[in-house]
């Protein structure tokens, strides 16, 4: 097979790095909730509150996570184990990558994987995906504290608009991915409308009875129910 | 006693601040190394047009994301969010979710500095579990996707939408007049397809917000000068 870029692809160098890489973000993740924990207590939310938090978001990533793996089994194929596992770990998104790796081959002419790709093209797809994704890093490394400082302006001594503004985001960006499930009217808009009803009653169950750990499972509910009933429409 | 905001500030903000800045240019220098050892060991370099070319490419995508998403991301996802976020990626999917449902499971106002904390922790578990399901799946990952049923296969192409519509259906109960606004500026956009998708984006998010704040000044009244 015209296939051995990979073999180099899965070269030990490339797990090095791609071990090195996810060790950063897990320091990080590990350093800012030890520092999260510590910090909600002394301003005042309960060691209960903070447990219901971090049982919903294990919930939540399961599914998400495990469609993630199916993206990688695929992105594996094209670049190769260590590279595919790094990315998806550290800022890649699933499917952003294989897309990336493709402009990196097609300006060569040649498609990933193909029988003229070779190691060259795995070359341009590396560089490709490496410096289209770098903006995202150095754009929140360098910025992100000041969009902080620009909100606090903007809302000012108005407190009650934080909360105000960050639930308009989130209708606002998920609206449009919902948006853009309902005008497929097709499976894709069954996922989404069965998704938010489940979540809908979830939560109303959840108010009404007083059984406040159902929010925890709301969403992981809502999206096994909105995927399996897409199959079944 | 130091206030909230000062313990907040101090002992939270700042080592965020810094840390987080310094892991994601740290991780922006480093994500480079693959191209890099590949010509290194290999002395494999393909000429410095086709990269450039192939950039060209990808960035008409992705290039007017770095600046809009951090952006439209941030009131959800807060300052150590923004950071987590943007360096372990899977953003739409995986991080916005777990830090809108941390935020609610909890019971804290969204966008409040108890809404930071928890953010902080639902967007760092997900991403532990992420890593720990791909690490498992990177050695068994070919065999155990090869063995699951067909249904489930087919299902996993919906659940994008289905995590979507869940976590609208989350928020909508606070305030159906700004969804039905929401889904209706979304719609709108998309039918008309004027806009790429990064001025869509914005356009749907912060539209949303600043008819929400208008909402709620109608309710609360004005704001005072």
């Amino acid at each position: 097979m015209e296939r051995e870029y990979l073999a180099i692809a899965n070269d030990f160098g490339f797990w090095v790095i791609a071990v090195i890489l996810v060790l950063i973000v897990v320091f990080q993740s590990v350093l800012f909730m030890r520092k999260a924990w510590s910090t909600g207590l002394e301003i005042g939310l309960e060691a209960k509150q903070m447990k219901a938090g971090l049982r919903s978001a294990v919930i939540t990533s399961l599914g998400p996570s495990f469609a993630v793996l199916i993206g990688m089994v695929a992105l594996v194929a094209l670049i190769g184990a260590p590279l595919a596992w790094m990315r998806l770990s550290v800022i890649g998104a699933v499917m952003y990558e294989g897309y990336a790796a493709e402009c990196g081959a097609q300006v060569l002419g040649t498609t990933v994987g193909a029988g003229d790709y070779g190691l060259v093209g795995f070359a341009n797809s590396l560089w490709v995906i490496a410096l289209g994704s770098c903006g995202w890093l150095l754009i929140a490394g360098l910025f992100t504290h000041k969009l902080d400082d620009l909100r606090m302006r903007i809302v000012g001594d108005r407190q009650d608009l934080l909360s105000v503004i960050s639930v308009g985001a989130i209708l606002g960006a998920f609206g449009f991915q919902v948006s853009k499930a309902l005008v497929t009217l097709s499976r894709p808009a069954v996922a989404a409308i069965v998704g938010a009803l489940v979540m809908v009653i979830m939560n109303l169950v959840a108010k009404h009875s007083g059984k406040r750990w159902l929010k925890e499972w709301s969403l992981g509910v809502a999206m096994v129910l909105g995927m399996f009933s897409a199959v079944f429409f | 006693m130091p206030s909230k905001e000062s313990v907040f500030n101090e002992k939270f903000q700042k080592p965020i601040v810094f840390w987080g800045m310094a892991t994601c240019l740290l991780a922006f220098a480093m994500s480079f190394l693959p191209p890099l050892y590949l010509w290194i060991k290999y002395h494999v370099l393909p000429g410095a047009g086709y990269i450039v070319a192939g950039f060209a490419l990808i960035f008409a995508y992705s290039g007017p994301l770095w600046f809009v998403e951090p952006l439209a991301y941030f009131p959800i996802l807060g300052v150590p969010g923004t950071y987590m976020s943007f360096l372990s990626g899977n953003i739409s999917n995986v991080r916005l979710p777990c830090s809108a449902l941390a935020q609610e499971a909890a019971g804290v106002e969204e966008g409040s500095r108890e809404g930071a904390i928890l953010s902080t922790l639902g967007i760092g578990a997900s991403i532990l579990v992420n890593i720990l399901i791909l690490t498992v799946g990177v050695g068994l990952g070919a065999e155990l996707v090869g063995n699951l049923p067909a249904i489930v296969h087919e299902a996993f192409k919906y659940i994008l939408p289905a995590i979507f519509g869940g976590v609208f259906g989350g928020f909508v109960t606070r305030d159906f007049k700004l969804g039905a606004v929401a889904l209706l500026l979304a719609i709108l956009a998309l039918k008309a397809d004027l806009f790429p998708i990064w001025i869509t984006i914005p356009l749907c998010v912060f539209g949303t917000v600043v008819i929400g704040a208008k909402l709620h000044n109608r309710k609360v009244g004005p704001p005072e000068r």
